[in-house]
């Protein structure tokens, strides 16, 4: 795994940690964590991620976006490695000044 | 998180911006005990951004992550919270497309029956405006729902803790009503979305005799999750409405 994706995960393993709060119990996150049958996530705190992504990442990262071009199923089945390369994707086309 | 104080209580709401050109301000309102905004966020909401809207959503009152207080859960008090919203923590003084979900449908049914010049369209998907037929078959779903034996994930828990601890069935069954009258002067045009195998379609006739200018299309194979099951369906009738709408109000023509 690239560097980037590396610390993309640790970013995102800080915020679902967050986000699950009391629900949080401790279990470890890897690239291929599914985001409701390994980590319990319920759709509101995708909703809270994507609030958290936005903070981070800005409007490169479209999360919302991302989100809604999956079906249910796969939405169920969305695992951690699949967000961490839409961000390390979406910060590759941001243009550099 | 974010949130707003209306009418005594804290609520969670979410916010899309509008990208590109502004194309109006689009209210999603979710459906009734079990729903979150998160149904609107997590599916159509990033569309109708893109589509130039302003999209506000928020958790209902007693659902989600917003405040349950321990009674005031008649459809006035959830019509209440979205006047609120719009007026003091938007302040959105242009007329707004309303978008609801089962229950949430029916909110904006009231909004409008109550508001009816500060509604541009109305967007109903497995809904009904507020009629006694259809809270008599809300009250019958929710009394299934309160009997769930329980297990579970959080959301299940969380539905049959709003539905044994708090009095929102009997205040919900005994809301006052618009009359047919004020449903009748809701003008705005309104968009109909049914699921081919959903009961709820059983409902359309009736409110195509209160709104006459009502648009009801019926998605093959949808049931009452119609939304997050045919999200692709949904977001095609939605976002061509919405643009047509537009322009006729834009133009000043009639709705119809």
């Amino acid at each position: 795994m690239s560097a980037d994706r590396t610390d993309i995960l640790s970013d995102i393993d800080a915020m679902l940690r967050a986000v699950l709060g009391d629900f949080d119990d401790g279990v470890e996150i890897t690239m291929d964590s599914t985001f409701r049958d390994d980590l319990g996530l319920e759709s509101l705190d995708v909703v809270s991620l994507a609030g958290r992504l936005q903070a981070r990442y800005g409007d490169a990262v479209n999360f919302a976006q991302f989100v809604a071009g999956l079906d249910v199923a796969s939405m169920g089945e969305l695992r951690v490695g699949q967000l961490v390369d839409h961000i390390a994707g979406s910060l590759d086309r941001v243009p550099t000044r | 998180m974010n949130t707003a104080e209306v009418n005594g209580i804290r609520l969670h709401v979410e916010e899309l911006p509008p990208q590109g050109p502004a194309r109006g301000t689009a209210v999603l309102l979710h459906g009734m005990a079990g729903d979150s905004l998160a149904s609107w966020y997590l599916t159509l909401a990033p569309s109708l951004a893109a589509a130039g809207m302003r999209v506000l959503m928020h958790d209902l009152r007693g659902h989600g992550r917003s405040d349950r207080p321990p009674r005031g859960y008649a459809l006035g008090h959830f019509v209440d919270d979205v006047a609120a919203l719009l007026d003091r923590h938007w302040s959105v003084d242009e007329p707004v497309h309303l978008l609801g979900n089962s229950f949430g449908g029916t909110i904006a049914f009231g909004y409008a029956a109550r508001r009816p010049e500060r509604v541009a369209g109305i967007v109903a998907i497995e809904s009904a405006p507020p009629v006694p037929a259809w809270f008599d078959r809300i009250e019958r779903r929710l009394a299934q729902a309160a009997a769930f034996p329980g297990g579970g994930g959080r959301r299940v828990r969380d539905t049959l803790a709003l539905l044994r601890d708090t009095p929102i069935r009997a205040e919900l069954h005994a809301s006052a009503l618009p009359t047919p009258d004020d449903l009748a002067g809701i003008t705005c045009p309104v968009l109909c979305l049914f699921g081919g195998e959903s009961a709820v379609r059983q409902l359309a006739p009736q409110t195509e005799a209160l709104m006459p200018q009502t648009r009801t299309v019926v998605i093959d194979g949808g049931r009452h999750s119609l939304l997050l099951e045919h999200r692709a369906q949904v977001r095609d009738q939605i976002l061509p409405w919405l643009r047509d709408t537009r322009k006729s109000f834009a133009e000043g023509t009639s709705h119809g």
